[in-house]
């Protein structure tokens, strides 16, 4: 028996660090590092490999831990795969010097390879210079600006070094100063030795000209600052000489000197890669610019361009300085002031001028007030007077009306009439402030401070209060039509008659209202006037239109006194909501929150509208909607069936779950080759079932049959799976039929627009349109443009019906204990029910023979062996077969989880019993996720586990997964930095699991401890969980500390403890 | 060379030429503007010497390339009303301001009021012109064109006519630095010497020199990690809504600009296609969250 002999291995004594599988065995990546090598006339990028292996042979001075020529080409090759014409810089040297700590022999790993190594390594000591061989991409800026790099944080055989992350985002910084404008052209002057016998000019030394380009200094003084403050150490450490160590001292580049020097050349090779067309060279022609720009080939007589001379730097060289302002260290900062005007002259507006401070941005005095008695410093000096005058000049040729104030001994402002003061506003208010100037706007123009005309809907009432009574169908629904009222509001104040003609005889522009200022737009007028034309007359709406509208906040809003108005506002602030009584029946209580959403979720439902709820993982989602379920039975026991569709995995869950919470319903799971398979034996089967669960595998293949059923509801758990509109998932899940729907999920629904619209083409079918029209209005507007009223309209259609609340929200944190715990109960699979049972049937085979030593150690060995089946069958068969989620549903679920705690940013550990699954954990963490992922288990040396405590904990370090062994990780260590915990495999003691929590949950821990236990259902896991649990309500220490104790037990007691129970287990 | 002028100022001068002599003998003078025609040129005290270079012409005996000898002089502002008109322009931010900018302002003849002359020539009589060459009509095509060739000069320099009109620079900004605003002309006239020296002895680009470390070795985080970049220093601020705004500040047309195109298109026509030739930005699906 194949099995048999697979039990057999499975005995040998296990070992820490053994491994399962033969893929899993030390893949560590390489690490790809870049840095940039300053030289005088340039530059090269110079992109290096670290690897774990050690060379062969290293030569001398050469660095013994990096991937030689070929390889490294391959990496760099793979990792830029989508940069064409990837060559090398002709004539540059392959090989570079890097100066990096070592241990006095060695050079020491980069931490990003430290994170992946085993065993000890030494804290270095000295510094050293090795020998790297290098490629030097022919052109690097489009390389460090490439999606690749983003992209390679994926892919396992390779990390990407925090020098090159560095490097690629100051070229994105450089990017975006481009995008700025923000560079001028520049002559740069290069003595190129002295003029022979040129008469009496012998001894002045000749210059020559290069045409090249400078960053504006306002712009580069923001990045270099920054930049060479966060720069790390490996940055400055490449050179192409050996460095040396003169007097003893190891050097590296200096930092600040290095940024400028890699914007300035990066600069020039970005406006050099450029094409150009002819016309714009012609224009050039015999300017020294067209010597800064790219040659067009063949060579023509446009790209010469003309000799430069003295004269030619003389005049760019004045003219960059007055452009160049605070590169001369000028302090003042001319200021522009739009006050409103005087009550009783509307049309009298006045731009005062101010002079600010560079340095000290509160320092602000009106002009008026400059020329008397000078600045902060004093009486106005001849230079800064100057300098004032030549600002605004140079704003004037900006903004012409600005010489209208300049007519004058004293400058202070310039009078405006209203119809200028919005053409400053609108126009060159935003032109000054990038130019340079400082540019203050009244408050009611700010964003926040915007004062808009709206029409205001009052529909009738339709008899909903703001909470729900007996009744449990829907009563509004979407295409029920609504009488209202529409009147014009001024920040919810109504507008009379006569107010609204004296506006419109303003037409547009700025008008005053109630004495106070407002911009009236003509479309604005004309579309409100409309409403104004029609008079008091009663309009009918449907209610999907309404909710549409007033998404449009910026012109409609819903009386929020009217019905409607009252339930909008609840449906988007539920805390207003009236809560409702948990069910009788319900066992165990709800905290704050989950009642509020609950109530939410009823509510929703009686108005007949689908609801998503999108609450943090770990907050209770699932009993939210058990209580849902509850409460229809209370109030309609013959309510039928509510379809609930979720992930393989957690179908044991759901009914474990529903089972412990609301053990009156009568749960029954679709699945398995057993399932009914007509749609008689389907209506059978369900009948007088309160709930039954289905797959998403099976909601696809059974469609035909789960459509003709008249669901209570459905409801979708993990609704990401139907994310995809065209998925045949998400087209079967639409043609359920059911009065009432509910979406389940942990990851933010609104980040993506089309998976946001085919969770609404099932929660609420129509609602968003169709597809082709939502991507016509919203994804292209939203994608492209980013357009931000689209982004307002759908965010104020979809709120209403999206309940999403994080652990991190106050009114959750209130409701919510230090430590969540919480069981997550797992299926498990085919192949692990099958393995399972033979343990079983090998143990019976052996237990009543056996006796003393030999029972004992035949039932701590069957525990083992069936707590391994119960993880993976992977580590139970240990024959290197495949680590895969598929084989596991435990392992799946963990994955699952993880992948919500990586969208969230938070740090977890994973602890298990199991040294071998911990590794094989390790492993496929370390793929599957582009953090860091630690290991720590008894074989780790103290050094390194200091290390790695000291990372994971570090706030500057990235979110990192934390895999530790029950035993060597389970005391003494602070990890405060996570706060899941998620135990793989359950320990008798409960003491120790605790322990192993503190890890977490403990002083300096400052959010919520979500604890999640894996249990297979059905097996002898769910019985240690009873045991436990039992335990501690006797709070006696009754078990001991490990298992031995179990080998007391009787036979028939053992059995029973290890039995597997098929219909608990949902074998699946 | 141009003999268009791109100033209001400059096209101002040609027109009251135009204005108060012969039209059609004036642009003869276009073809006179190159610099080769000129051998030697000057202005001191306000008078303009020049060295033209004339054409062989057979027809008139002329067999070798003939020198002429252009003299212009013009009628100056008594002494007297300078110190008026100083104070006067001192104190207006406007006109000072607009000769900060190197431009001539537009409102500039208010400040000469009570002044026999205003500032650009009225009548032929206000120019005393003379040249050796044989043509004895004035303005013979090497007046005109030392004349193109000074409204050229003007473009770049307005401070020019103040000296024709008998008021020497120094003199000016002297006189001018004790009013209200005017040292902030002599500071500008003082701080536009640019050092081509200094400048030539710095490297083309920053030289980066190399310093001990400020951490040891056994500092792993500074060394392979570094610190986080604040977010704003990598996403900078909003695209402004104008091509080239920097270069806006210092107007169209500047000293080092000889085409006759507008060099701020020039410049914004580069600018954008440089931005159109940058990779997509880094980012993707924005959202509604």
């Amino acid at each position: 028996m194949a099995i048999k002999s697979k039990l057999e291995s499975a005995n040998r004594p296990l070992r820490d660090a053994t491994t399962i599988g033969k893929n899993q065995g030390s893949e560590v990546p390489c690490v790809l590092h870049g840095s940039w090598l300053p030289a005088e006339d340039g530059g090269h990028f110079a992109l290096w490999a670290e690897s774990p292996d050690q060379l062969t042979r290293p030569r001398k001075s050469e660095h013994p831990f990096q991937l030689r020529p070929t390889s490294l080409a391959d990496m760099v090759a793979t990792v830029f795969s989508s940069v064409h014409g990837l060559g090398t810089r002709p004539a540059s040297p392959s090989q570079v010097w890097a100066t990096l700590p070592g241990d006095g022999v060695n050079p020491s790993p980069s931490l990003e390879l430290q994170a992946d190594l085993e065993g000890e390594i030494p804290e270095p000591t000295s510094w050293g210079a090795w020998r790297v061989h290098a490629i030097i991409p022919t052109e690097s800026h489009s390389l460090l600006t490439s999606h690749d790099l983003q992209q390679a944080e994926s892919n396992p055989t390779v990390r990407i070094g925090e020098d090159l992350k560095f490097w690629a985002r100051l070229a994105a910084a450089l990017d975006s100063v481009v995008r700025r404008h923000e560079y001028l052209p520049a002559l740069f002057p290069k003595e190129a030795g002295t003029g022979k016998g040129r008469g009496r000019r012998k001894n002045v030394p000749r210059v020559e000209f290069k045409a090249g380009w400078e960053l504006a200094d306002a712009a580069e003084d923001g990045i270099v600052g920054p930049f060479a403050r966060s720069m790390p150490g490996v940055c400055r450490a490449l050179s192409e000489e050996p460095p040396g160590n003169g007097g003893g001292e190891w050097t590296l580049h200096e930092p600040q000197a290095l940024v400028r020097h890699f914007l300035a050349t990066q600069l020039e090779r970005v406006v050099l890669r450029t094409r150009f067309t002819k016309t714009t060279l012609y224009r050039l022609e015999g300017s020294f610019i067209a010597g800064a720009l790219p040659e067009v080939s063949p060579p023509s007589r446009l790209s010469q361009p003309a000799p430069i001379g003295e004269s030619d730097w003389v005049q760019w060289r004045r003219w960059r300085d007055r452009i160049q302002r605070s590169s001369l260290g000028a302090d003042e900062r001319v200021c522009f002031r739009l006050a409103d005007p005087d009550r009783d002259s509307p049309d009298t507006w006045r731009l005062e001028w101010l002079l600010s401070s560079r340095r000290d941005p509160s320092l602000l005095i009106p002009l008026a007030k400059f020329w008397g008695a000078g600045d902060w410093t004093g009486r106005p000096s001849p230079r800064s007077v100057r300098e004032v005058l030549l600002q605004l000049g140079q704003a004037a040729r900006l903004y012409e009306s600005l010489w209208e104030g300049m007519n004058s001994t004293a400058p202070s402002g310039v009078e405006l009439d209203r119809d200028s003061a919005l053409e400053f506003l609108r126009i060159h208010a935003p032109v000054l402030q990038s130019a340079g100037f400082k540019v203050i706007v009244p408050a009611w123009w700010t964003a926040t401070g915007q004062r808009r005309l709206r029409l205001r809907l009052r529909p009738r009432e339709f008899g909903t209060p703001a909470s729900v009574g007996t009744e449990s169908s829907g009563i509004l629904g979407f295409d029920s039509l609504v009488d209202f009222h529409a009147l014009v509001v001024m920040n919810g104040e109504p507008i009379t008659r006569e107010e609204w003609e004296s506006l419109v005889a303003a037409k547009e522009g700025l008008v005053q209202l109630r004495g106070e200022w407002m911009e009236l737009r003509s479309e604005e007028v004309a579309r409100l006037e409309e409403y104004w034309q029609t008079g008091d007359g009663l309009r009918k709406m449907t209610v999907a239109d309404l909710v549409r509208a007033q998404a449009d906040s910026d012109s409609l809003e819903i009386d929020p006194k009217s019905d409607f108005g009252q339930m909008l506002a609840a449906l988007q602030e539920p805390g207003t909501l009236e809560v409702l009584e948990q069910p009788e029946e319900f066992v165990g209580t709800l905290r704050g929150y989950q009642v509020r959403g609950f109530s939410w979720l009823a509510y929703l439902e009686r108005l007949g509208f689908g609801a998503c709820l999108a609450d943090d993982m770990g907050l209770g989602k699932t009993i939210q909607v058990i209580a849902t379920l509850l409460r229809d039975k209370t109030l309609d026991p013959n309510a039928g069936p509510t379809l609930l569709i979720a992930p393989t995995s957690v179908l044991g869950n759901w009914l474990r779950e529903t089972r412990r919470f609301a053990p009156s319903l009568s749960a029954y799971i679709l699945h398995g080759p057993q399932r009914p398979k007509t749609k008689e034996a389907l209506a059978d089967a369900i009948r007088g079932k309160d709930i039954v669960i289905a797959s998403f595998g099976v909601a696809r293949l059974d469609a035909a049959r789960l459509k003709a059923i008249p669901w209570h509801r459905l409801v979708v758990d993990e609704s990401q799976n139907i994310k995809n509109p065209t998925a045949a998932v998400t087209k079967a899940v639409r043609t359920f039929q059911a009065p009432r729907r509910v979406a389940l999920t942990g990851t933010p629904v609104e980040n993506r627009l089309m998976d946001l619209w085919s969770l609404f083409s099932v929660l609420n079918p129509g609602f968003l349109g169709s597809a082709t029209a939502f991507r016509r209005e919203f994804e292209r507007p939203i994608m492209r443009d980013q357009d931000s009223t689209a982004i307002r309209r759908l965010r104020g259609m979809v709120r209403p019906f999206i309940l999403r609340r994080m652990k991190t929200d106050k009114s959750i944190i209130r409701d919510l204990p230090d430590k969540v715990e919480q069981n997550s109960g797992c299926n498990l699979t085919p192949e692990q029910a099958t393995l399972y049972e033979a343990v079983i049937a090998d143990m019976e085979a052996r237990l009543s023979d056996a006796e003393g030593i030999g029972r004992q150690g035949l039932i701590l060995s069957t525990l083992m062996r069936l707590k391994q089946v119960c993880n993976h069958p992977a580590q139970f068969l240990q024959d290197g077969s495949e680590f895969s989620e598929s084989r596991s549903h435990k392992l799946a679920r963990v994955c699952a989880m993880l992948d919500e705690i990586e969208a969230e940013g938070e740090s977890v550990l994973v602890f298990t019993q199991f040294a071998e699954i911990g590794k094989a954990l390790e492993a496929l963490f370390r793929r599957r996720y582009s953090g860091a992922v630690y290991y720590l288990h008894g074989g780790t040396p103290r050094a390194r586990r200091e290390h790695m405590m000291e990372e994971f904990q570090d706030t500057e370090t990235e979110r990192a997964i934390f895999v530790l062994s029950l035993r060597a990780g389970g005391t003494g260590i602070t990890l405060t930095r996570a706060n899941h915990v998620i135990h793989f495999d359950r320990w008798w003691n409960p003491a120790v699991e605790n322990q192993a929590t503190d890890r977490a949950y403990r002083i300096g821990q400052k959010k919520t401890v979500f604890v999640h236990k894996m249990v297979t259902m059905g097996t002898l896991e769910e019985r240690i969980d009873e045991l436990i649990e039992a335990k501690k309500k006797l709070a006696e220490d009754i078990v001991g500390n490990d298992e031995s104790w179990l080998a007391n037990l009787d036979n028939e007691t053992f059995r029973n403890l290890v039995a597997l129970d098929r219909s608990e287990a949902v074998v699946a | 060379m141009s003999t268009r002028s791109k100033t209001w100022w400059g096209k101002e001068f040609l027109r009251a030429l135009e204005h108060c002599m012969d039209p059609g003998r004036l642009s003869r003078g276009k073809s006179y503007v190159l610099p080769y025609r000129r051998k030697s040129f000057s202005i001191k005290n306000g008078k303009i010497t020049a060295t033209v270079v004339g054409n062989i012409n057979h027809h008139f005996h002329v067999y070798e390339t003939p020198y002429y000898q252009v003299e212009i002089g013009f009628q100056r502002i008594a002494k007297t009303r300078w110190s008026g008109i100083l104070n006067r322009l001192g104190s207006n931010a406007d006109w000072v301001t607009h000769l900060v900018l190197g431009e001539m302002p537009p409102s500039i003849e208010q400040a000469l009021e009570g002044a026999n002359v205003k500032l650009l020539p009225r009548t032929q009589k206000e120019i005393q012109a003379s040249c050796s060459c044989p043509d004895w009509v004035n303005p013979c095509k090497h007046i005109a064109g030392i004349y193109y060739h000074v409204a050229s000069l003007l473009d770049r320099d307005p401070l020019l006519l103040f000296e024709f009109r008998g008021l020497e620079r120094s003199k000016l900004l002297e006189t001018v630095s004790k009013s209200e605003f005017g040292s902030a002309l002599q500071g500008e006239a003082e701080a536009a010497a640019p050092d081509l020296v200094t400048a030539a002895r710095a490297a083309r680009y920053p030289s980066v020199g190399r310093v001990a470390s400020e951490t040891p070795p056994s500092d792993l985080r500074a060394f392979w990690r570094g610190r986080p970049i604040p977010q704003d220093a990598v996403a900078g601020r909003q695209v402004p809504p104008v091509s080239a705004l920097l270069l806006r500040r210092e107007g169209d047309y500047p000293e080092f600009w000889h085409r006759e195109v507008s060099f701020l298109e020039t410049m914004a026509d580069i600018y954008e296609r440089v931005a159109k030739g940058l990779p997509p930005k880094q980012g993707s699906d924005p959202g509604i969250g």
